[in-house]
């Protein structure tokens, strides 16, 4: 399998803090990566290090695999860390200009083309400064294709856009993967958008990774539970505990009991409760999705 | 190098406001001394020697005040990032911008400064004034340092606060030598030379070189050397901080 990006024990430290703690990557080609990790996880740490930005402080990075001379590789790769770096003075044209001309690509149709695709095809001479949030997006994102890259790293690039242009991004990510076979690394809060978009997923919190793991497989590890609501919520989760032991879990809110465990024990579980005197509200089947799955990973609410 | 260069001049015109603002005030003060005396076009070089002495110190002085904040803004604004993201060798970066804004501006403020001398010259002579082409060549190895250190000054802080660190090394390098050097020769036992020869690595010193002295092979050196030294120093400074990565 050939992999594009591959870390080996990626570490950077700031002083005492880790901030990447021995983080192993392996980036497929033709693949869409979500990195997933709440704020301060290491996310743009770690693009920042891929991006040439800041120093490793140990472990190795390769690039189409070589470790040497990365700088040299790093022009096969867009990267969009933060929020795209923009010249507010100048105009969307102007930057894409800008930024065409330090890689190297001066097609002024391709530019147009660009801005046409993502929307901006009519601000004119309006300078960047006076673009919305969403628009500095779009111009990112036009940049970040300019130079018809192999890999795109994106970091939270649908920050800001309407649901619309969510969408618009998404099926364009989906639609680069599949036909022009550029491989992706992106990171984003909106798990819904990575859960449709991704081939595989890359949890992260505090500095290390938790789990690499594909759509599908994904999919098998979202387990299914029994959601329960009582009229005594708390009680019950202590009943079902002396039963069923660690696979109870409380919700978040601690209003809602999480039964991990077979479908078929519905039954047995709803006369567990019901025998004990306690009145049911709320009792049905359910399966986690990206979200709790990711939720349970960085920070699983046990009773 | 060649996209870097040509990505950095794109840059250095669409400032748009910047530039003009830098280089209409650069020319007024080239002029100043026309605007204070009108008289000094119907005189001859020789006998507006300490006029173009002001206008060329005041330049070697604003220059790197204004020029700086061009330089530095590329990376408040991050968009010098895109050099480094788009896999450009460290050398090439900094080559590009030492080439565009620091000989590019450095070639501008030299013409700019000797505009109204050439004027002077052409319409009324040297006056007597002897070592012409050596005495321009100094000139403008002056502003290409002032112009040159700013560049990589400002790629080493990377910040605005370069305009600072700017100001420290006139002040500890420049003004005050030329201010305690007589009091401190005494007391370091330095002799007159060295004195002298220290003093001549200062910019305020080596203007007045320029413009009052008699031209010496070892003046030429001087200020050659200090030219090259220092941009040495900073390239340096600058190419390990880019190698480490120091990026906000």
């Amino acid at each position: 399998m050939e992999y594009i990006i591959k870390t080996e024990n990626l570490t950077k430290r700031y002083g005492n803090q880790i901030v990447a703690d021995r983080v192993n990557l392996e980036v497929k080609k033709g693949h869409i990566y979500g990195l997933i990790g709440p704020n301060g996880a290491g996310k743009t740490t770690i693009m920042r290090m891929l991006a040439g930005l800041t120093e490793r402080t140990e472990g190795e990075i390769e690039l189409f695999g070589e470790r040497n001379n990365l700088d040299a590789y790093r022009n096969r790769i867009s990267f969009m860390i933060e929020a795209p770096y923009l010249d507010g003075g100048m105009t969307a044209e102007e930057n894409m200009t800008y930024v065409g001309l330090v890689r190297g690509v001066t097609d002024k149709k391709r530019r147009k083309e660009l801005l046409e695709f993502v929307g901006l095809s009519d601000v004119g001479k309006k300078p960047v400064d006076k673009f919305s949030l969403g628009m500095k997006q779009r111009l990112g994102i036009a940049m970040a294709l300019l130079s018809e890259p192999e890999v795109m790293v994106l970091d939270e690039p649908i920050n800001g856009l309407d649901p619309e242009g969510i969408v618009e991004i998404r099926e364009l990510l989906r639609k680069l993967c599949e036909e022009k076979g550029i491989t992706i690394l992106i990171s984003s809060h909106i798990l819904s958008e990575l859960a449709t978009l991704c081939t595989d997923f890359i949890i992260i919190n505090k500095g290390r990774i938790l789990e690499n793991l594909s759509a599908e497989e994904l999919q098998e590890k979202c387990r299914q539970y029994i959601a329960i609501q009582t009229d005594n919520t708390e009680q019950t989760a202590e009943l079902l505990k002396n039963a069923w032991g660690d696979s109870v879990r409380m919700a978040a809110s601690r209003e809602e009991i999480r039964l991990y465990v077979s479908p078929e024990e519905t039954l047995s579980v709803s006369k567990t409760i019901t025998d004990n005197g306690f009145v049911i509200t709320k009792l049905v089947t359910v399966a986690e999705d990206l979200e709790q799955y990711y939720l349970a990973k960085v920070g699983g609410n046990h009773v | 190098m060649c996209k870097l260069v040509r990505a950095e001049v794109y840059r250095l015109f669409r400032s748009g406001g910047y530039v003009r603002v830098m280089l209409l005030t650069a020319l007024v003060m080239a002029l100043m001394p026309f605007f204070v005396d009108f008289s000094l076009l119907a005189k001859n070089l020789a006998e507006n020697m300490e006029s173009f002495l002001l206008t060329g110190s005041m330049l070697i002085m604003y220059v790197p005040f204004v020029s700086v904040f061009f330089v530095t803004a590329g990376y408040m604004k991050k968009t010098a990032y895109y050099e480094v993201m788009a896999g450009n060798k460290t050398s090439h970066i900094i080559g590009s911008k030492v080439l565009v804004d620091g000989v590019g501006i450095g070639v501008i403020t030299f013409i700019l400064a000797i505009v109204l001398e050439a004027v002077v010259v052409i319409k009324n002579g040297t006056g007597g004034v002897t070592e012409l082409p050596e005495r321009t060549f100094l000139f403008f190895v002056i502003c290409l340092h002032v112009t040159l250190l700013t560049v990589l000054v400002g790629m080493a802080v990377k910040h605005f606060a370069a305009a600072a660190v700017l100001f420290l090394r006139i002040q500890l390098l420049d003004m005050m030598p030329a201010a305690l050097l007589p009091m401190l020769a005494e007391k370091l036992n330095l002799s007159k030379e060295t004195s002298e020869r220290i003093l001549r690595c200062t910019f305020s010193q080596q203007i007045m070189d320029v413009f009052r002295v008699d031209i010496t092979a070892e003046l030429v050196i001087i200020t050659v050397a200090s030219l090259v030294v220092e941009a040495a120093l900073w390239y340096g400074i600058v190419y390990v901080t880019m190698k480490k990565r120091w990026y906000r």
